[in-house]
């Protein structure tokens, strides 16, 4: 399965991305992303679905919660980082 | 027993508070540490904390809002993250060893106190006015005195501080909760506050509510759930001020006293204890054997007296014999006791929550009738 992952600085950061997204409709799950994503360690994302990603990122930056990088997840379980 | 130290700490809370404590700690663990449900509802639990406090304290984001242990941990790192040896800081006649310890501690530090006299609002706004010039590094200033219950004109303070470009901390642990705490409007950097007063939540709970751009150094380094590689603590709030597992069982409770202060409001909350107040301290001149220091306007929770006849601690101790909790002393405030006059006495202090009610301070004058 393919979909859009926003990785956020923060838990507090992906609660406020993931609830602004909920609120307007688009599906947005927080987790915790694989690790190699970043070089800084431990992060939080946000998962939003293929068909989404334009609506969310919009809203996110409506909202002054733009996600720090974004990444699509291919279904053989492999990242590659969208340039924004 | 009826119970005049809500300024101390609120006793009694919102059934929902015990509720929520004992909830969360069977249900959640910690924000971050893992993705487990226990942990997502910590974190959202966490998140729903900020928002309610982001909303009643008019704080630019939930982001901004740091859970602490109480207001001394919020102002202690709020000013050691500002003011440094050899600076220059003004503060009022009114502050809680709270702020002016920590400025002792730091050392070096010139202090402006601006006095004046209790419950002169203008004189005191002058005496900002006069007192902040560039040379300030910031201005420290209580929104409530803690003795006197003499809430500060902190409009016109935060005023002269954002015409002169001087960073404000307020320290609003006796107003949180009775009177509007309003971070973004004043553009104070900041503002400490306890759960356990006027908030109602447990104690070793705290908000240190940052305004935009204000993001203070730590008094804890340690760990946050996030950005674990890098050695410096995250430059970002809340994590940044966030180290170490969260109270989040005293966060549970928090939230419900805030929902509690919002859902009835501060005017409703400001009116009753105010009346509780009023009936005390009319009833108390009556008798003249106290000196009373009531607010003229009639607009404060807090009475301080000074007893005549004997000492304010023993006062306090034969009305806790007859069941009646109050306090005496300097209230860890002297500088407020020298302003006023009263630092060789100290006072006695009726503090109200808005559970008081006036049958109850009447029930203390009767009781004082016959001692």
């Amino acid at each position: 399965m393919t979909y859009y992952l926003l990785l956020s600085r923060s838990i507090t950061h992906a609660q406020r991305m993931s609830r602004t997204l909920e609120r307007a409709g688009i599906t947005a799950r927080f987790f915790r992303p694989p690790m190699g994503l970043t070089d800084r360690g431990c992060s939080y994302a946000v998962r939003v679905g293929e068909g989404s990603l334009p609506a969310a990122l919009s809203r996110l930056r409506e909202e002054g919660l733009a996600p720090m990088r974004v990444f699509y997840a291919q279904s053989d379980g492999s990242f590659s980082e969208i340039t924004m | 027993m009826i119970y005049f130290d809500s300024a101390a700490t609120t006793l009694q809370k919102p059934d929902a508070v015990p509720a929520a404590v004992a909830g969360a700690i069977s249900t959640m663990t910690t924000p971050g540490r893992g993705d487990h449900p226990a942990a997502r509802l910590a974190a959202d639990l966490m998140l729903r904390c900020r928002t309610e406090a982001a909303e009643l304290f008019d704080v630019p984001q939930p982001d901004n809002v740091i859970l602490t242990t109480s207001a001394t941990h919020g102002l202690n790192t709020a000013i050691r993250s500002l003011v440094r040896p050899g600076d220059t800081v003004v503060i009022s006649g009114y502050e809680h060893n709270a702020v002016t310890r920590t400025i002792f501690d730091i050392g070096g530090v010139s202090c402006r106190i601006v006095n004046g006299r209790l419950f002169d609002r203008a004189q005191m706004a002058e005496g900002f006015r006069r007192a902040v010039d560039g040379k300030v590094k910031a201005v420290i200033c209580t929104h409530t005195s803690n003795v006197f219950g003499y809430t500060l004109p902190m409009d016109d303070i935060a005023g002269v501080c954002r015409e002169r470009g001087v960073p404000l901390i307020v320290d609003a642990s006796q107003s949180a909760g009775i009177h509007p705490v309003t971070v973004r409007t004043w553009g104070a950097a900041c503002a400490a506050m306890p759960g356990h007063k006027g908030l109602y939540g447990p104690q070793g709970t705290g908000l240190l509510l940052c305004g935009d751009g204000f993001v203070p150094a730590p008094l804890l380094t340690g760990g946050t759930g996030s950005l674990s590689r890098q050695q410096e603590m995250p430059d970002f709030l809340p994590d940044r001020l966030e180290a170490g597992t969260q109270n989040v069982h005293g966060a549970a409770g928090l939230l419900e006293g805030l929902r509690f202060v919002r859902s009835t409001g501060l005017e409703k909350i400001r009116r009753r204890e105010s009346e509780v107040i009023c009936v005390l301290a009319d009833g108390l001149k009556k008798r003249g054997d106290f000196r009373v220091f009531d607010d003229p306007q009639g607009e404060s929770s807090v009475l301080s007296v000074l007893p005549l006849r004997m000492p304010p601690e023993t006062l306090a101790d034969r009305l806790a014999e007859q069941g009646v909790a109050v306090r005496a002393g300097l209230h860890c405030a002297p500088l407020a006791h020298r302003t006023v006059g009263t630092e060789e006495t100290g006072t006695l202090r009726f503090s109200a929550s808005v559970f008081n009610t006036p049958e109850e301070a009447e029930a203390v004058l009767g009781l004082l009738e016959k001692m």
